[in-house]
């Protein structure tokens, strides 16, 4: 029996949680006054109280109940919630979650009380005008039994002059047996066995039969007093599914399989590249193995959008955090979302969730003003924080948008000079974009918590870095008392990557065509120095120049070749936070589609690399992450 | 009496063992990929059988002088929280039960001082010394101290 029950525990999980989204999202559109929410929070939290008692959690169970009570009587005296009462029902919430986690974590629901809870929402039902009603009594009725596979709960009472409880128990257990699957039992079956109850317990029946004939077969043994049957919700039944898997008729697959599958198909990639090598020359083999090469792109194809989830998948979670902040900060904030629906790898859309935390309390906490502030310069007093994602070539773009006081460029600099990360001098050079963009700078941070002038910037460096591991990039607009944008862009999917191969010294590397704007061969009598830099001039542009093998050769103090004097210079020309930089390699070896492996995190520390990538004679080379290159390049 | 299991290995002229529990495998030195800017003990990536696996120079990680990989040289993959990871050795000598009454904890002298992180004690198995070491802290040291 318990292994019964930890195999359907990830699946309650799973649902439990998609419920309680639900049921977050219902309350929020009620506190919006939108009465028809109220269907949808009271059938969430009925499903999320009948999968809870299958399972046995019995503090889930009584907390969902006692929320569905006074749901039930919300809807039943046709009011909306007031804001305390909204409060409330959303602090049950937070305990659902945390019960939830304990189960998660060590499998059962620990000792976290809610009994404070109990009292509060019945006095919140009291506590509306002209409810001098009492709670309604009998819970709200349950799925009938008798559906095809439906679930019933049989409750059974022993008399108490039974000689024998154990035989007795699991003779009604045969019994139910004979009428359907015996789910579970309630205590476990160890403990009826071993005379480990009293004088009753509960045995949880997948069974199409009706309720009466339940009944009839457990109550028809001697020395039973009493049985109650009740129908149950169930976590797999169909009826429980959620929208969307009811309309697409999906499956849970756990993510470790789906990357397990991604990996697989990268080697399939690879070894295809080392076959068709290996049958240079051999005609017959050309035909099936470019079959192969296609069904291993189609595969590919297939496995990479199998793992794409909608942006929904995390923004579901903000407009609770966004409304929660604002109370906080006795603010007025509407959240708008947009593009909830762009599809993104998951793996990415997990790494972008943490950064756009990040943001979205930013604008709350610094980019929306107080009410009266916002009435004083002219602006409704409910601030907006728009929340949009979009696809665009191969990348998503994640902009977070508020309409409050914005960045001041003049501020930024000055905060900027004072923390002494630029000369007054460069500081009056930069544009007022440049000047914004400094906020990401590591180091920014503590000033805004000490001075809390320029109204922004507190871990904008964390997201950058983040967002740059991705390979993708983050730029901010900002207009002074029009608001600020924040965008993030990153790459729909990160394990497979189109690179261009470089030869630096004996060694391949791949440089990840995303970052690349041109690859170019200078003419060594174009390359001048700037105070002892290499530079070229591309269209009016000065670049500076990078040359690689140096970069690579110290501290270790290999030799670096001469090059052969007059040769073409291969550059690759990266962006560096909108500035271009010729990285100078040794020779182009072409273009490939590479498969991303991560790097052990003994080498993170060395930073410039992604990752590492097999090639199809197998050998291993290191994949390029420009940002990081460059950034610990500017240290040195 | 409780017995370990060990992989004994040499490093120059002192006799190392590591727990067998935390060792997967034991390769011939292949093709590695040296990365750059790396610590000066790693030795590169290797390819095994699809999976990226860094190499660390055991030589150098415990400060002994460096010394090119001999005809017996090997790599102990090591099954590590962290992920898997190849310690460059000069030998591997054998596999052997040693009982725990056999091994005293790590004296500062004998271990030189700097490198005590790394050990777990001092092995006596007939007349040799084998120098016992938790090849999990040999790198997560080494993550600490980067972080």
């Amino acid at each position: 029996m318990p292994d019964d029950l930890s195999r359907y525990r990830d699946l309650f999980l799973s649902e439990a949680r998609e419920h309680l989204q639900e049921l977050n999202t219902a309350i929020l559109r009620l506190e919006k006054k939108e009465m028809g929410a109220m269907d949808d929070a009271f059938r969430a939290a009925h499903t999320l109280k009948g999968m809870s008692a299958t399972m046995g959690y019995t503090r889930l169970a009584a907390l969902t109940h006692e929320m569905e009570g006074l749901m039930d009587f919300l809807r039943g005296s046709r009011r909306l919630p007031d804001p305390r009462t909204t409060d409330l029902l959303l602090e049950c919430l937070d305990h659902i979650e945390a019960l939830l986690r304990s189960v998660e974590e060590s499998g059962a629901e620990g000792d976290r009380d809610i009994s404070a809870l109990v009292p509060r929402l019945h006095r919140a039902a009291g506590a509306l005008p002209e409810t001098a009603a009492p709670l309604p009594a009998s819970p709200p009725p349950a799925t009938p039994p008798g559906e095809a596979g439906g679930l019933v709960e049989v409750e059974v009472h022993l008399d108490p002059a039974c000689a024998l409880k154990s035989a007795k128990a699991l003779l009604v257990l045969r019994n139910l047996e004979s009428l359907g699957r015996v789910v579970r039992t309630a205590p476990p079956l160890e403990d009826l066995k071993a005379k480990r109850f009293d004088l009753d317990f509960k045995v949880y029946l997948e069974t199409p039969r009706g309720e009466e004939e339940v009944r009839g077969a457990a109550g028809g043994i001697s020395e039973v007093a009493r049985v109650e049957v009740r129908g149950v919700a169930q976590p797999q039944a169909e009826a429980r599914m959620s929208r969307a898997q009811r309309e697409t008729g999906t499956v849970r697959v756990n993510v470790k399989r789906l990357d397990t599958l991604l990996n697989l198909v990268g080697e399939l990639v690879i070894q295809n590249a080392r076959l068709t090598r290996a049958a240079a020359g051999r005609e017959e083999l050309h035909a099936p193995i470019e079959v192969l090469r296609r069904l291993g792109s189609d595969l590919q194809y297939e496995v990479m959008q199998a793992r794409l989830v909608p942006a929904d998948f995390i923004f579901q979670r903000f407009p609770r955090m966004v409304r929660d902040l604002a109370r906080q900060q006795g603010k007025q904030v509407d959240l708008a979302m947009e593009g909830a629906d762009t599809e993104m790898d998951r793996t990415v859309l997990e790494e972008v969730a943490e950064p756009l935390v990040h943001l979205l309390r930013n604008a709350v906490d610094h980019g929306i003003e107080p009410p009266g502030e916002r009435s004083r310069a002219g602006k409704p007093e409910t601030g907006t924080i728009r929340l949009a994602a979009r696809r665009e070539k191969g990348f998503a773009v994640i902009a977070v948008s508020d309409d409050g006081r914005g960045i001041h460029p003049q501020t930024v600099r000055e905060a900027a000079l004072r923390r002494g990360l630029l000369t007054a001098e460069e500081a009056q050079r930069l544009t007022d974009d440049q000047a914004i963009h400094l906020i990401a700078r590591p180091g920014f941070t503590t000033i805004e918590q000490a001075t809390q002038t320029s109204g922004r910037g507190v871990g904008v460096d964390v997201v950058k870095t983040r967002v740059e591991s991705l390979r993708g990039s983050l730029h901010i607009r900002s207009e002074k008392n029009r608001g600020t944008t924040f965008e993030l862009r990153v790459p729909l999917s990160l394990a497979i990557v189109q690179s261009l191969l470089a030869r630096v010294g004996p060694h391949l590397y791949a440089i990840p065509t995303t970052v690349i704007t041109e690859i170019l061969e200078a003419d060594p009598a174009q390359v001048r120095t700037v105070q002892g830099h290499e530079v070229i001039t591309l269209r009016e542009k000065v670049v500076p120049l990078l040359h690689l093998d140096r970069l690579f050769a110290a501290p270790e103090g290999n030799t670096v070749e001469p090059g052969v004097p007059g040769a073409r210079l291969p550059v690759v020309v990266v962006e560096r936070e909108g500035s271009p930089v010729g990285l100078v390699v040794g020779a182009l070896a072409g273009m490939q589609e590479v498969v991303i492996k991560p790097l052990d995190p003994v080498l993170r520390q060395s930073r410039g690399f992604a990752g590492a990538t097999i090639l199809g004679d197998g050998t291993v080379i290191l994949i390029l992450d420009i940002a990081g290159l460059l950034s610990t390049d500017a240290k040195s | 009496m409780v017995d370990i299991q060990l992989v004994v290995f040499r490093l120059g002229r002192e006799e190392y063992a590591a727990d067998i529990g935390q060792v997967r495998e034991i390769i011939l030195p292949g093709a590695v990929t040296p990365v750059p800017r790396s610590p000066p003990f790693v030795e590169g990536v290797i390819n095994l059988r699809g999976q990226i696996t860094t190499v660390v120079d055991l030589r150098k990680r415990l400060g002994l002088p460096a010394q090119a990989p001999g005809k017996e040289a090997r790599i102990l993959i090591a099954d590590l929280p962290s992920g898997s990871i190849g310690f460059l050795v000069d030998a591997v000598a054998e596999v052997r039960r040693l009982p725990m009454e056999a091994i005293s904890p790590p004296s500062p002298v004998a271990s030189g001082g700097a490198a005590s992180p790394f050990l777990r004690g001092i092995g006596r198995a007939e007349n040799r010394l084998l120098i016992l070491l938790d090849l999990a802290q040999v790198v997560a040291t080494e993550e600490a101290a980067a972080a």
